[in-house]
């Protein structure tokens, strides 16, 4: 433990950790001192001055924001002479500062506004100073800069730096200063990545998010707690909600949300939702009850059960959805149509990630969540630019790096994350497969692997287990750097970064866990959906039916059995389009329910469209990356009934009632679930046999993920992106809320 | 300058780079001496220079923009100061301004497109008893010189 320093403030008795500033220290003690450049979290700058305190024996006031604690230091924060000095420089600010308080999107929130009115400040006593040529509005997408406000303090910056892409500065000097970019470039221009971390540390509102306007004044904004569902890290989420309906999300206690979780929710703000459901009426739609609707789809679904077995009938669910609906939906099919034809959407996109961690570790205790990743010792990232597309990664990556970590990057590209690696491996696209098994080659042939650990695997003979020799032409990197690769993964407490979510690569990343005996905490695979576990984990839970049922890749086959299909929040029309004559297969079924956001490709072709309720409109469970359950809470309102009612009224209709009144009890069947699941970890090395033609089979839609397209309300904001931004921000095929043409 | 490749860019920066390897607190001096080598500093020599220390783009142009001797743009053989100082101002430098401007067909602080001239205003170039001052190439410029300034451009644009 550090050294304690006892100090007065305000004649209270505080004791502090050594290296404590007077600041930090008055904070403990719950005495607030003002400031505005010194924001908790970040390094202090000490350059506003309005944190200004009085200590006895010191003649000049003291920056209380930088000076650290003395034993017995005697600080006095509320003197005349303190609050004079606080609101001179108070005076000086509010002398070039606009002030259209009425009109500016902070207000209520500002801390300028509080401290000017604390400190009694009077606008006329300096005459406004507007320099020549003032910065005025700058015109980026999602960040709104109203330079003119800016009171230079900094925190932008500094936030940058620490956890954006480090590309505002103070720029000129004197009263030309401004905070900006390099030659004052557009944000889009300047490797700005729209997190909107500045926005979150500016006390001002000179940076505001553009999609909050006029949507409510700070004082209406009710806050809740939930996580981001828009991938798999499920990130700690504050939404803001004012008159029924979202007006921002900001970064809970983590401090950080990517672009996705800052704007990427607004397509749950979209016109283009669904609001109602639709059947069928010839070539076009009619908007229906939900009572209509759900009794034409249980008619449907038992008639066809009825005339061609329980067995036509399947259901496919995307990873979009808590536990909770994924369990029901399951059980909607295996008590309630009598089929075992159920299965998640993930595997449709080629990733089967979770079935095969489940296969080879029998839990789900190898996965590890971005807070595993930051205290990482080693860490191997396999994915084209998993940094650009999953930025808190590469933030967790980062900081792991910045207290020294070893990073192995295998990248064909030239990424974000390969210029912070300790080795870049840059294998020729497609050939990642082949490196990974280079490694595992090395390990063996170095007796760098825990032969203890393998011998309580399944399947870990030699013969099972040996790969090829390395080949270095395939994939254009020298043998040496593949081995020295292997020799620093061996070491430290590792995790494997996975935005490569191919059957093959995955196999691989098993291997090299299971090879050097790291059982738990040691895969983060990325995936564009809230809940890719969940659907592993449940979907097949308590099979009744004999049966096996078919997976969403043979439901989805041309010649499969299945006359009727719901297919709840995937797009596999739009994700896949001409692929396999999935639409054929589609068009073709005698009755086809789809169920989600928007009117998707694959809803088009549907007889009953339901409308589904956002991540953030409906509460339940998901699996964080770690593993682990976290709840998720409607955070906004519900526009329609949540999943677990429409499965539950569907199965009654269908003559089996499921008997849960309430989404807790679901919780605690699927609780139960889980733990029946988690006897004796049972070891099995994954077959490194099917390499498939990795070259030609290319990635899943989703390793690199961006944005659904609806998220950008004003589209046309952003039709000024350079070609790398657009790959960024654009339509994600796999994701499920775009909107069709 | 536009055209220089990477390669060149490099090779002419790892010598600046070199000299001030591990030393702390000369950021300055190096990108005097990387204007020095390249006239001006060129938005690629910035980045490749940023990537090289390992900081923030933004950083050095927070650095370089906070003073007036650094440019970023590409600037005249010769450069051309009025003093708008108040000695200066009032015994007609705006008048010289408005004319070397006419002259050389550029607003202060600009440069011709030809780079045979940039024209600057300075605040007091510390010989107030010479109002109004003009000065070439750091040179004070006499009254006579003042008098055969049109001419002499006209000469340095001639081909
Ligand atoms: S949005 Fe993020 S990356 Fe862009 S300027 Fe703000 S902090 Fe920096
Ligand atoms: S933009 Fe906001 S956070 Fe940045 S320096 Fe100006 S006032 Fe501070
Ligand atoms: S808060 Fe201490 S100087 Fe700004
Ligand atoms: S004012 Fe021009 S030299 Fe001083």
């Amino acid at each position: 433990m550090s050294k304690q320093i006892t100090l007065n403030i305000d004649e209270q008795t505080v004791t502090v950790p050594e290296g404590t500033t007077i600041l930090e220290a008055a904070g403990m003690a719950e005495i607030e001192i003002p400031r505005l450049c010194y924001f908790e979290g970040l390094p202090p700058s000490g350059t506003c001055r309005l944190c200004l305190v009085e200590i006895e024996g010191q003649e000049r006031l003291a920056v209380s924001c930088t000076q650290r604690v003395k034993e017995g230091m005697v600080v006095h924060t509320r003197t005349e002479r303190v609050s004079e000095a606080r609101r001179f420089v108070l005076e000086l600010i509010w002398s070039t500062h606009p002030g259209d308080c009425t009109t500016c999107e902070k207000s209520g929130a500002c801390d300028l506004q509080r401290y000017t009115y604390e400190y009694d400040v009077d606008k006329a006593r300096y005459p406004m100073y507007v320099p020549e040529g003032s910065p005025g509005t700058h015109d980026d997408p999602l960040i709104e800069r109203n330079l003119s406000l800016c009171i230079l303090c900094g925190r932008c910056i500094r936030v940058c730096r620490e956890q954006g892409q480090g590309i505002l500065d103070f720029m000129q000097r004197g009263m030309a200063t401004v905070v900006t970019t390099s030659l004052d470039k557009p944000l889009l221009e300047s490797g700005c990545d729209f997190c909107g971390s500045c926005i979150a540390v500016c006390p001002v509102g000179c940076l505001v998010e553009r999609n909050r306007k006029l949507r409510g004044r700070e004082w209406e904004l009710e806050p809740k707690e939930t996580r981001c569902g828009l991938c798999s890290l499920g990130c700690d989420l504050v939404i803001d909600v004012a008159h029924g309906r979202i007006v921002r999300t900001r970064p809970g206690k983590d401090g950080y949300l990517c672009v996705r979780g800052k704007f990427g929710w607004d397509f749950l703000v979209s016109e283009d939702r669904l609001s109602q459901p639709l059947v069928r009426d010839g070539d076009a739609f009619r908007e229906c009850s939900w009572d209509e609707a759900l009794n034409t789809v249980a008619q449907h679904l038992a008639k066809i059960r009825e005339a061609r077995g329980p067995d036509t009938v399947g259901g496919v669910i995307g990873g979009h959805v808590s536990n909770e609906a994924i369990y029901l939906f399951g059980k909607l099919f295996r008590a309630g149509v009598g089929t075992n034809n159920v299965d998640s959407a993930a595997g449709l996109a080629g990733a089967n990630v979770a079935a095969q961690v489940l296969d080879a570790f029998g839990n789900l205790r190898p996965l590890s969540s971005a807070a595993d990743l930051e205290r990482a010792k080693t860490i191997l990232s396999v994915g084209p630019e998993l940094g650009e597309s999953y930025p808190r990664a590469r933030l967790a990556i980062k900081r792991a790096v910045g207290k020294g970590a070893k990073l192995i990057v295998v990248d064909p590209s030239e990424s974000e994350l390969a210029r912070l690696a300790t080795i870049h491996l840059k294998p020729k696209a497609g050939t990642e497969v082949v490196v990974l098994e280079g490694v595992i080659r090395t390990l063996i042939d170095e007796g760098l692997h825990d032969t203890e650990f393998l011998s309580s695997c399944e399947g870990s003979s030699e013969g099972t287990m040996s790969v090829g020799s390395y080949d270095a032409s395939l994939t254009g990197i020298a043998d040496a750097e593949v081995q020295e690769a292997a020799k620093l993964f061996a070491k430290g407490r590792a995790v494997i970064a996975l935005s490569d979510l191919r059957e093959e690569t995955v196999a691989r990343a098993l291997a090299l866990l299971m090879l050097t005996g790291r059982s738990k905490h040691g895969l983060l695979a990325l995936f564009p959906m809230a809940n890719p576990w969940g659907a592993a984990m449940l979907i097949r839970g308590d099979a009744i039916p004999e049966t096996a049922g078919l997976s969403a890749q043979q439901m989805l086959d041309k010649d499969s059995p299945i006359a009727a299909l719901y297919v709840v929040t995937a797009d596999p029309v739009g994700s896949f389009g001409g692929k396999d004559g999935v639409k054929e297969k589609l068009s073709s079924l005698e009755f086809l329910v789809v169920q989600d956001l928007f009117l998707t490709k694959t809803a088009q072709l549907a007889d009953v469209v339901l409308p589904l309720n956002g991540f953030l409109e409906e509460e339940g469970t998901v699996f964080g990356a770690g593993g682990k359950l976290l709840t998720m809470t409607a955070a906004a309102p519900a526009r329609h009934p949540p999943l677990w009612q429409v499965f539950s009224k569907l199965s009654e209709r269908l003559d089996h009632a499921m008997g849960y009144r309430s989404i807790r009890e679901i919780r605690t069947k699927v609780k139960e679930l889980i733990s029946e699941g988690k006897e004796g970890p049972t070891y099995r090395f994954p077959s490194l046999t099917d390499k498939g033609d990795t070259r030609a089979k290319g990635l899943p839609p989703f390793s690199r993920f961006s944005l659904p397209e609806t998220s950008w309300s004003a589209r046309s904001q952003i039709s000024t992106l350079t070609p790398a931004q657009e790959a960024t921000l654009d339509s994600n095929p796999a994701n499920t809320e775009e909107v069709a043409k | 300058m536009a055209d220089e490749n990477q390669g060149e860019l490099t090779a002419r920066l790892t010598p600046i780079l070199d000299r001030y390897e591990g030393r702390r607190g000369v950021l300055v001096s190096l990108l005097q001496d990387v204007q020095a080598e390249f006239g001006f500093l060129e938005e690629k020599v910035m980045s490749t220079v940023a990537e090289a220390l390992k900081l923030p783009l933004s950083h050095l142009y927070g650095v370089t923009s906070f003073y007036s001797q650094f440019y970023f743009k590409p600037r005249g053989k010769h450069i051309v100061r009025v003093c708008t100082g108040t000695a200066c101002h009032i015994r007609g430098a705006p008048a010289i301004q408005a004319r070397l401007e006419d002259e050389l067909g550029i607003c202060a602080g600009e440069t011709t497109e030809d780079l045979v001239f940039t024209l600057e205003t300075v605040n007091c170039v510390g010989c107030c008893a010479l109002a109004p001052v003009v000065t070439v190439n750091d040179r004070v410029l006499n009254r006579r010189e003042q008098r055969k300034l049109s001419g002499w451009i006209r000469e340095q644009r001639a081909p």
